[in-house]
C-alpha cells in the first residue's frame, strides 16, 4: 500500500501546493523585477498541476494490477496490447482511468478551440493590414492611415508589427524606437506562444482559482519582459514616457478595466523604482521551485516507461 | 504583383465606388490591368472574407466593399485597443485603455525624477 500513497501524493502534491503558490505569485514583488523567473514559475506550476493531476487518476486506475505504480502501469499497457483490456480493474479503477482520459481531452478540446479562434484572428489582421496599411521600410512596420496612436504586434511567421499615423506624430524618434523594441520583443518570444495555454487552461478551467489568477498574471509578466528589452535598448525613463504618452492620447473610454490599471501601474512603477537593489538569489530560488514541482509529476510519469524498458513482459 | 497589392487596389477601387462595381470595372479601373478572372478571383476570396458583398445585376454581379475604409481601419485597430478574451493571444498590443486617474497619478510621478508612482 505504501508505494500507492507514495505515488499519489507525489502526483497530487502540485496540484495542492500550486494553488498556494499561485496565491503568493500572483502578489509578490519579486515577480515584477524578475518577471521571466516568474513566468517561468507559472509554467511550472500549470505543467505540474496537469501532470499530477492525470497523473493521480493512473495511479488509482492501475493500483490492483501490480505492487508498485510503474510497474501496474506498463502492464496494463501490455493488457491492452495483448486484446486482454482491462482485466483485474473494478469499476472504481475504471472511472480513474477515464478521469485521466476526460482531462487530457477536454484540455486538448479547449487548447485547440483557442489555437484555431487566434489564428483565425491572426489571420484577419494580416488581411486587413494587406489592404489597409502602408509598409514603412524605414521602421520595418505596417502603419495604419488613423489619427489614433496604437502600436501592436502579430505574432507569426513573419511576425508584422503595426502602428498608426497617430503613434509616428506623437512619439519622439528614441520613445518610437522604445515601442518598436518591445514590439520587436514579444515577436521574437513568441508570447504569443507562451500566454496561449495559460488562456485555453482558463477556458477549461474556469473554477480553479489558480488558472484564473495565471491568466491575468502571465500576460502583465509578458510585458515587462518586453518591457525589459525595450529598456535595454532605449532607457527606462524614454520607455515610461512612451508607455504615458500613449495610454495618455488613448484616452479613457467608459469601461476600462481595473486589471489593466493595475498593469499599467506596475509596468511603469518598476522603471522608476530600477535604481533599487535587488536580491539576486531570487530567481535562481524561483527556478529551483519549478524544478521542484515538476520532479514529482514528472517522476510518475517516466516511471512507467523505464519500468517497461528495464523488466519488458 | 502580389496578391496582397492587388487585394487592396481592388479594395481602393471599390472605396472609390461606393455604388458598386462589376468584375470587369474593377479589372479596368485597375493601372496593372490584370485578367477578369484574376480580378474575379480575389472577388470572391474577399467576400468570402466578408469585406466585399455582391448581388446579382443581371448576368453579372456588382460588388461593393462592406464599409467605408475607415470603418475598416476601426475593426483593424479594435482587436489592438480593446480586451480581446479568447483571442488576446492573437496580437500584443502596447498598452491597453486606462482609467485617467491611474494616467494623472503615473504623469505627476514622471515629472518628478526618481519619484513613487503609489
Amino acid at each position: 500500500m505504501t508505494p500507492w500513497l507514495i505515488a499519489a501524493s507525489v502526483a497530487l502534491a502540485p496540484i495542492v501546493l500550486g494553488g498556494r503558490l499561485a496565491r503568493g505569485l500572483a502578489t509578490a514583488r519579486w515577480a515584477s523585477h524578475h518577471p521571466r523567473a516568474a513566468l517561468t514559475l507559472w509554467q511550472a506550476i500549470g505543467l505540474a498541476g496537469g501532470l499530477g493531476a492525470v497523473g493521480v487518476g493512473l495511479v488509482a486506475a492501475v493500483a490492483p494490477l501490480a505492487a508498485a505504480f510503474p510497474h501496474g502501469m506498463h502492464t496494463l499497457g501490455h493488457q491492452v496490447l495483448d486484446g486482454s483490456g482491462f482485466a483485474g480493474l473494478g469499476m472504481a479503477h475504471i472511472a480513474a482511468l477515464l478521469w485521466s482520459a476526460a482531462l487530457i481531452a477536454w484540455l486538448a478540446s479547449h487548447t485547440a478551440h483557442t489555437t484555431v479562434k487566434t489564428i483565425r484572428e491572426q489571420r484577419r489582421q494580416r488581411l486587413l493590414l494587406d489592404v489597409l496599411a502602408d509598409h514603412s521600410p524605414e521602421h520595418d512596420a505596417y502603419v495604419l492611415p488613423s489619427p489614433k496612436p496604437t502600436a501592436y504586434c502579430v505574432p507569426g511567421w513573419p511576425p508584422r508589427i503595426v502602428l498608426s499615423r497617430g503613434t509616428l506624430n506623437l512619439l519622439d524618434p528614441a520613445e518610437l524606437q522604445a515601442v518598436l523594441a518591445h514590439e520587436r520583443a514579444h515577436a521574437a518570444g513568441r508570447h504569443d506562444l507562451l500566454l496561449l495555454p495559460f488562456i485555453a487552461i482558463a477556458r477549461a478551467f474556469p473554477w480553479v482559482p489558480a488558472a484564473r489568477t495565471a491568466r491575468t498574471a502571465v500576460p502583465v509578466l509578458l510585458e515587462m519582459i518586453a518591457d525589459d528589452q525595450a529598456r535595454r535598448a532605449q532607457g527606462d525613463r524614454v520607455l515610461a514616457h512612451a508607455i504615458l504618452n500613449m495610454i495618455e492620447s488613448a484616452g479613457g473610454p467608459a469601461a476600462t478595466l481595473a486589471l489593466a490599471d493595475s498593469a499599467v501601474l506596475q509596468r511603469v512603477e518598476r522603471l522608476l523604482r530600477a535604481s533599487e537593489q535587488e536580491r539576486q538569489w531570487v530567481p535562481a530560488a524561483a527556478y529551483s521551485t519549478a524544478a521542484a514541482l515538476l520532479s514529482g509529476p514528472l517522476a510518475v510519469m517516466v516511471a512507467p516507461m523505464l519500468c517497461g524498458i528495464l523488466w519488458p513482459v | 504583383m502580389r496578391l496582397g497589392n492587388l487585394e487592396r487596389s481592388i479594395m481602393e477601387a471599390l472605396w472609390g465606388h461606393p455604388e458598386g462595381m462589376l468584375a470587369q470595372e474593377v479589372a479596368d479601373a485597375l493601372a496593372s490591368r490584370p485578367a477578369v478572372t484574376t480580378v474575379l478571383t480575389v472577388l470572391v476570396r474577399l467576400s468570402r472574407k466578408g469585406l466585399v458583398s455582391r448581388e446579382r445585376a443581371g448576368r453579372a454581379h456588382l460588388y461593393k466593399a462592406t464599409g467605408d475604409k475607415d470603418a475598416f481601419v476601426a475593426e483593424t485597430m479594435r482587436a489592438a485597443l480593446a480586451e480581446a478574451g479568447d483571442v488576446e493571444a492573437a496580437v500584443n498590443r502596447f498598452v491597453v485603455t486606462v482609467s485617467p486617474e491611474v494616467t494623472a497619478a503615473l504623469r505627476a510621478a514622471l515629472e518628478v525624477p526618481g519619484g513613487d508612482p503609489s
